[in-house]
């Protein structure tokens, strides 16, 4: 599938979203286009902790790890996902990189109420995608990893309204916030 | 006369409890019929990271997504049969799939004088009924996944 996007659903009234549809262990998550700053191989990226692209440094955050999931080898599939968002920056490695696509949000399901734990924070729903389901990450929680990563504040919410506020100057000087 | 056999009837019925009696590895449950509203083929789960105990997948039904619940992994028991069932639970948060195995379910009217309370407390149940020498658990679906 070509990365400049595959349209799910006709109406075109409807409001739409874009995801990247990501493939870790067996599951497929989706994450909102608007963090994506680009892709890279493994050999692109090498295996540092810290990415520094564009002088920008995008610090490694374990996805997989934070969701449970295995740990597979790196493939020829494998990329590091360069994501970014008010300041914030963190490099997601996944297994597989299926394809940008745009999802009217009638097609977005909400995650359903039996799931009643800490989940609840993770996910922003459910997308129908192809004959399964995609899991759409949290932005706001995906993002809150790269700062307890460097931070170490009890409070999430009082993490991100820190970095959010102080947008980018902490984060080029490296200081934790 | 009449009039009051046919109330006796009456009172008869409205004692009856309509029961699905069906299996989870090799294991014989059943759950009131008024609490499923579906039963069908498997058609696999999709796994989501969760931490919300035996609740971690779902299955997609066309263009609706119900959640899964791990019947057979809260009894310790593995789901027997190629080709698996798929009974749909009603619950008060919406419709929640349970995998079982492949014998086919069978439907058994019940005096509902003769539920007794279940002693196990491996499940939550609503009593059981003995089914020749075997006590067969009548789940609540309802609960399932709630506590």
């Amino acid at each position: 599938m070509s990365l400049r996007g595959h349209r799910i659903g006709s109406a075109a009234h409807v409001p739409n979203e874009r995801f990247l549809i990501v493939g870790i262990d067996t599951r497929q998550f989706a994450l909102s286009s608007e963090l994506v700053q680009g892709l890279l191989t493994m050999e692109e990226s090498g295996s540092v902790s810290t990415l520094t692209v564009q002088g920008q440094e995008y610090p490694f955050l374990d996805l997989g790890g934070r969701l449970g999931l295995a740990q597979a080898d790196d493939g020829p599939e494998t990329r590091m996902v360069l994501l970014a968002q008010a300041g914030i920056r963190a490099c997601v490695r996944v297994d597989q990189v299926h394809g940008l696509v745009e999802v009217e949000r009638t097609r977005v399901l909400p995650l359903p109420r039996q799931f009643r734990n800490e989940e609840r924070n993770w996910y922003v729903g459910l997308i129908l995608y192809g004959d399964g389901v995609a899991i759409g990450l949290h932005t706001r929680w995906l993002l809150s990893g790269a700062m307890q990563r460097d931070g170490g504040l009890v409070n999430q919410d009082q993490r991100l309204s820190l970095c959010l506020s102080d947008r980018s100057d902490r984060m080029r000087k490296g200081i934790a916030c | 006369m009449l009039r009051g056999a046919v109330g006796r009837q009456r009172q008869a019925a409205s004692h009856l409890c309509h029961l699905l009696v069906f299996s989870v590895g090799g294991r014989r449950l059943a759950v009131k019929t008024e609490e499923i509203s579906r039963i069908s083929v498997w058609v696999g789960s999709i796994p989501i990271p969760s931490c919300t105990p035996f609740i971690s997948s779902v299955i997609r039904l066309d263009q609706a997504v119900f959640p899964v619940f791990d019947l057979a992994g809260m009894l310790k028991l593995r789901v027997k049969g190629e080709q698996r069932l798929c009974l749909m639970a009603k619950q008060a948060d919406g419709v929640m799939a349970i995998c079982i195995d492949e014998e086919m379910p069978v439907l058994h009217s019940l005096d509902a004088a003769k539920i007794r309370a279940y002693r196990d407390n491996d499940i939550d149940t609503v009593g059981c009924f003995t089914d020749g020498f075997e006590d067969v658990p009548i789940i609540s679906a309802a609960r399932l996944g709630t506590a």
